[in-house]
């Protein structure tokens, strides 16, 4: 239906952004010192020189029948190698950020929420502010400068692992998962202490549109008809709580679907500071080097990954909510 | 006045509203009884304070108001002192609220026999079997033909008149002895107040359970309720039995609406002016800018207190139609 | 109303709305000490004996590594932060804007245009500004298209919301009956009546812009050292943090959070004006 025409879309559009936009790649890498004949094998090897069309087709051709996203030109890696080996530690950071974020989040919006005007309200408005306004990678040195140097209660930023430590053998890809498979307690410990800071970034830095969103429904919902019938018919408080937060799931879990698919590239500074060796700091690492088959992978990937889980999210919206129809 | 002692009674009421721009007095010292059985209207326009005196009595104040004086006893209990794990226990089992909106009270996500359940568990009921029970017969109590089916479905699945039965429902599902109804037919079709009316007329009576209806219309007070009490600016300013009121208004404020019901053949009689500002009420009458008697030179200065002029008949008026 | 009660509706006006008039004042003085003030130091000529110096009376927020005094540079680089940030939000707002009074008319055209939009963000915004930048050439001019591009979209969503409720109020209907063209009735009629939440959601947009902005150059694309920028004064000091020298970022940082918060409140005050008008 709608789905493979998006995946279309994205797939050509990935194609159009690298290959149709102004300047010479060729150059771009080269250098400006590079010569002719250089430029020459550059634009071979990257296969600029075959008529669009053509690159088009064997692009899509390649992508469907071998599931080959090319190679990258600086390593001479397949692009699906390089990206599937860091994705499953994007999304680990990813699934720890949210729920950090989403937790914080709606514990400041609650109590605001709850509060209204007094020093708890205010408290947590001024947490919004201020993890609203900083940059995430500002907000990571300055944890790395506060928890890691002057307290010491999280390890440097040098990766997920400490400098000596071994990764347990790859069963699903995710670390913390494979070290529990391991029965390697220790190394658990230490790649959950790792992440630590990146994590505690991640979920500062987004928990303030979770707090701000729960605080606007909850506000509403609080004063609502339904919440007023409810408490008329004499339910317990906690549970006419549990009415008013009905209200909410919509928004929060459209808005972690949302931050969850933005996730992918837009945790590429975290993930640098902290060399985390995700699929964004290595997203960055292709695009400054020019490393095109790698850049247009990237792109694709990301793009088609968005598309799930935008469309898993309307399926879940849809289950939970009865009063949405779906068209 | 009935023998007995009454139901319910409100003495010296008064609630405020503080906001941005000033204190609303919206009720400013009332008192009444209901008692086992009665149906009384509380009839006003819009602001009069008849909204917030019924919410004041289950408790349900909207923000920014709170009770700032008087009494209210409900079946032996002062409810305005009450701790809130009590409060909630009379809610639904003695006190019952029939709610304006069904769409937006009924709650959207649950499916109808859920809400029933949720109800019925918080006052004790114990079995699936006996809710489920329960539940049908109310439903069939307020008219509905397949209970089951709309047990199962969700609230935005049903009519205006459906949702309405299925809230009222809701409401009678522990046979509270007093239904507080505050506009309970806003937003429906006209056949469909009705019915509704009716049904809540029904219920009441052949339960022998009492009601405060609130409602704007003159017409519906008239022809559901035994008692009336006619609220203006945060005041009552006449009550009695309806026949009485109807017959013989006494208050200027009651004349006029009565005068203003639109009739065949009569050119229509609104009021003249407006309701006073709730933050700053003038000294003396409430109705004087509006009255067109002004019997007395007393209204400018003086609010009239509540008087009696016929069996259980009170006016707050210094007028007196039978001087003239 | 009597002039009095104009005074009196102007000063509750402000005074509710200390924030705004907190905000405006500041971005005010952040931008004429960018450009006219003079500096205690020279932020483009580093001092090499008076390298990574905390804050102290000489220099106010400290040196660098390689003897820059901060105060002047995170001054400094207030001349490129924000006039990249700023018109870069300028330029989305008008594309933004025209587009989408054109996409409000209903018609297959305009959901084709929405549809198209919503798949444009599936996209990670800031990879894509990132790529933009480095295919077309590591400048500023294009950071500036980036900032443009990423933030179009908004500006569409804005414009054709706030354009779809105006036409249900009955005056657009009344311009059209009455022979006026459709343009006419875009510009005169349907984005007066918008410039309050438009300027707003730009306030907001120029907050967002600034975060990317920093973020680009913290990378190196875009505007790259020595020219002072918050995001590569950052970068540098990045280094520096893990040994303890926390003025050399955390200054520049503070920068970007005195000013994001500013645009911030603007686009706070305005819609509670907004919302005060409706009182």
């Amino acid at each position: 239906m709608f789905v493979p025409l998006a995946a279309f879309v994205v797939v050509t559009f990935s194609f159009g952004l690298i290959n149709l936009t102004p300047g010479d790649p060729a150059v771009l890498i080269g250098g400006d010192f590079a010569s002719e004949e250089r430029l020459t094998q550059i634009r071979t090897e990257l296969g600029l020189d075959r008529p669009i069309h053509e690159r088009y087709g064997s692009y899509i051709a390649d992508l469907v029948i071998h599931q080959d996203l090319g190679t990258s030109f600086f390593t001479k890696l397949p692009v699906w190698d390089e990206i599937a080996q860091r994705l499953p530690d994007t999304v680990e950071l990813i699934v720890m950020g949210l729920a950090v974020a989403l937790a914080y989040g709606s514990l400041l919006g609650v109590a605001s929420a709850y509060s209204r005007f007094r020093w708890l309200d205010r408290l947590s408005r001024l947490s919004v502010t201020v993890t609203q306004s900083t940059p995430d990678f500002l907000l990571g040195i300055v944890l790395i400068y506060v928890v890691f140097y002057l307290l010491g209660w999280a390890p440097a930023p040098l990766g997920r692992l400490g400098m000596l430590e071994q990764a347990p053998s790859q069963v699903t890809g995710f670390l913390l998962v494979d070290t529990v498979i391991a029965g390697d307690w220790r190394l658990f410990c230490s790649a959950l202490h790792h992440s630590m800071l990146p994590v505690l970034t991640l979920g500062l830095f987004y928990s303030s549109h979770f707090a701000k969103t729960m605080r606007a429904v909850l506000v509403r919902s609080l004063e609502s008809d339904q919440v007023e019938f409810a408490r008329a018919c004499g339910l317990p408080e906690w549970r006419v709580i549990g009415y008013a937060f009905r209200d909410v799931r919509t928004p929060v879990i459209t808005y972690v679907g949302v931050l969850f698919a933005a996730l992918f590239g837009g945790a590429a500074i975290v993930e640098t500071i902290f060399a985390w060796g995700g699929l964004g700091q290595w997203a960055i690492e292709v695009i400054l080097k020019l490393d095109i088959p790698a850049i247009q992978g990237f792109i694709l990937v990301v793009g088609l990954l968005t598309l799930i889980v935008y469309f898993l999210l309307d399926i879940i919206v849809l289950m939970l909510d009865p009063r949405v129809k779906y068209e | 006045m009935m023998g007995s002692t009454p139901l319910l009674s409100v003495a010296d009421l008064k609630v405020e509203f503080v906001t941005k721009l000033g204190t609303v007095k919206a009720v400013n010292g009332i008192s009444f009884g209901v008692s086992e059985g009665e149906i009384v209207g509380v009839v006003g326009e819009t602001g009069c304070g008849k909204s917030a005196t019924a919410r004041a009595t289950i408790g349900l104040l909207r923000r920014p108001g709170r009770v700032t004086h008087g009494t209210i006893e409900f079946d032996g209990v002062e409810v305005l002192s009450l701790p809130p794990r009590d409060l909630r226990r009379i809610r639904g089992s003695g006190l019952g609220f029939v709610p304006q909106n069904p769409f937006g009270s009924l709650n959207g996500t649950l499916r109808i026999e859920r809400q029933f359940r949720n109800v019925l568990r918080a006052h004790g009921a114990a079995s699936r079997a006996e809710i489920r029970s329960l539940s049908i017969k109310t439903l069939e109590d307020v008219g509905i033909s397949d209970p089951e089916r709309i047990l199962r479905g969700y609230a935005h699945e049903l009519s205006g008149g459906m949702a309405q039965r299925v809230a009222i429902a809701l409401a009678l599902s522990l046979d509270p002895k007093l239904l507080i109804a505050d506009e309970p037919t806003t937003g429906l079709d006209l056949t469909i107040q009705r019915q509704i009316l009716d049904l809540l007329h029904q219920l009441v009576t052949v339960r022998g359970r009492s009601m405060v209806l609130v409602s704007h219309d003159l017409g519906v007070v008239a022809q559901y309720c035994s008692r009336v009490l006619v609220m203006y600016a945060g005041v009552i300013v006449e009550s009695g039995p309806v026949r009485d009121v109807l017959k013989t208004p006494a208050h200027p404020y009651t004349r006029a609406l009565l005068a203003a019901v639109p009739r065949r053949g009569k050119p229509l009689q609104g009021l003249r002016g407006s309701v006073p500002d709730p933050i700053n009420y003038p000294i003396g009458c409430p109705f004087y800018d509006r009255c067109e008697i002004r019997a007395d030179p007393r209204c400018a200065t003086e609010a009239p207190p509540l008087r009696q002029i016929g069996p259980d008949h009170w006016v707050a008026s210094f007028y007196d139609p039978d001087m003239v | 109303m009597s002039n009095q009660l104009q005074i009196q509706k102007i000063l509750k006006t402000i005074r509710w709305n200390k924030g705004l008039a907190c905000a405006l004042t500041l971005l005010g003085l952040i931008v004429v000490s960018s450009t006219l003030l003079p500096l205690p130091h020279d932020p483009m000529q580093p001092n090499p004996y008076q390298t990574l110096r905390p804050p102290d009376g000489e220099f106010w927020f400290g040196t660098d590594r390689v003897g820059f005094d901060v105060f002047s540079r995170t001054i400094r680089s207030a001349r490129v932060d924000l006039p990249v940030s700023v018109v870069g939000t300028l330029v989305s707002l008008v594309v933004g804007v025209t587009i989408g009074l054109v996409v409000s008319v209903k018609g297959r055209w305009s959901e084709r245009i929405m549809r198209c939009l919503d798949m444009f963000q599936a996209f990670p915004l800031l990879v894509l500004a990132i790529v933009v930048v480095a295919l077309t050439g590591n400048n500023l001019r294009n950071v500036v298209v980036a900032i443009a591009l990423v933030n179009i979209p908004r500006f569409i969503r804005l414009v054709r919301s706030e354009a779809l409720a105006l036409r249900e109020a009955g005056f657009i209907e009344a311009a059209t009956s009455i022979g006026a063209s459709r343009v006419r009735v875009m510009v005169r009629h349907l984005l007066p009546n918008m410039t309050g939440v438009v300027v707003a959601q730009a306030s907001l947009a120029a907050a967002h812009a600034i975060i990317v902005v920093a973020g680009l150059s913290f990378l190196g694309i875009g505007i790259t050292p020595p020219q002072a920028s918050w995001g590569t004064m950052i970068r540098s000091g990045s280094q520096n943090i893990a040994t303890g020298h926390w003025w050399v970022a955390v200054f520049p940082g503070l920068a970007v959070f005195v000013v994001v918060t500013s645009f911030n409140m603007v686009a706070d005050g305005i819609y509670r004006l907004l919302a005060g008008d409706d009182q």
